[in-house]
């Protein structure tokens, strides 16, 4: 039988939300809801942040043998225009509470393609094998979206994020 | 139906034998991918040299869950990979790693 795998949004290191056929929303507020509160408010000035977003892989089911080469990427072209920007990075397996200053150290999300993924699995290495089911394998991933007066008003339509893996 | 569980395979070593499960191929005679799903084609490769197997599952948000999963039978000289959506095919050099 093939594995289950899933992604959670974070919200603690063992913590999240199945967002494996969901959306995540970025917002000016600490939490995993898809709704219309909190919206990023276009700034006069200096670009805003949301409040960083973490990600990571969950067996729900296991595999035969294991899973493996975690990655995560974009689809290499952003359609959130002008003025807004996504930045992501490998955070490890340690969970820091959330915040909207400036990531720091983050990569442009939209460069991290299936040519040249996010590694997903550089700390918590696996194999991941059946006696991880029902846990959480391979790194955190964190994100945040910044928003600078360029950009234009309204709603954005949503991009995609991949999670790829191997599996015996 | 999960995507992964689409395809089946076994592969057949020199005594008959089945394998069902792991990833080394080696000195197996023929290897399968046999549908599960409905009309999804089966394939059967003999005549090559298998060395390993194994699955790669693409997860997307924003994009209704599972988007694809290949099944990968690397031989000697090529791998190759299939589609569990449609069953189609991709041959790529031996060390091509596909992703999409």
């Amino acid at each position: 039988m093939a594995a289950t795998i899933q992604f959670h949004e974070m919200s603690a290191a063992d913590a999240g939300v199945d967002k494996t056929s969901g959306t995540i929303r970025f917002k000016d507020a600490d939490n995993a809801t898809v709704d219309l509160n909190n919206p990023l408010v276009i700034p006069d000035v200096d670009p805003i942040f949301s409040y960083t977003k973490k990600l990571r892989a969950y067996m729900e089911d296991p595999p035969s043998v294991q899973i493996t080469n975690l990655r995560w990427y974009s689809d290499g072209s952003s359609g959130f225009g002008t003025g807004v920007g996504v930045t992501v990075k490998n955070i490890g397996v340690t969970f820091g509470s959330q915040y909207k200053t400036e990531m720091s150290g983050g990569a442009d999300f939209f460069g991290k393609t299936s040519g040249s993924p996010l590694d997903g699995d550089g700390t918590d290495t696996g194999p991941f094998v059946p006696a991880d089911d029902n846990s959480y394998i391979g790194d955190i991933i964190e994100l945040q979206m910044s928003v600078a007066a360029s950009a234009s008003r309204g709603a954005l339509s949503a991009e995609a994020i991949t999670l790829a893996y191997d599996e015996i | 139906m999960n995507l992964a569980e689409a395809y089946g395979w076994e592969a057949e070593q020199p005594d008959g034998s089945l394998l069902t499960k792991g990833g080394d191929l080696e000195g197996c005679v023929r290897v399968s991918l046999i549908p599960v799903a409905a009309g999804l084609p089966r394939h059967d490769f003999v005549g090559c040299t298998p060395l390993r197997r194994f699955g790669r599952g693409f997860l997307r948000v924003t994009g209704g869950g599972m988007r694809e999963y290949l099944h990968c039978v690397v031989c000697r000289g090529f791998r190759i990979y299939c589609r569990s959506t449609d069953g189609g095919i991709v041959v790529t050099p031996e060390d091509q790693e596909l992703y999409l």
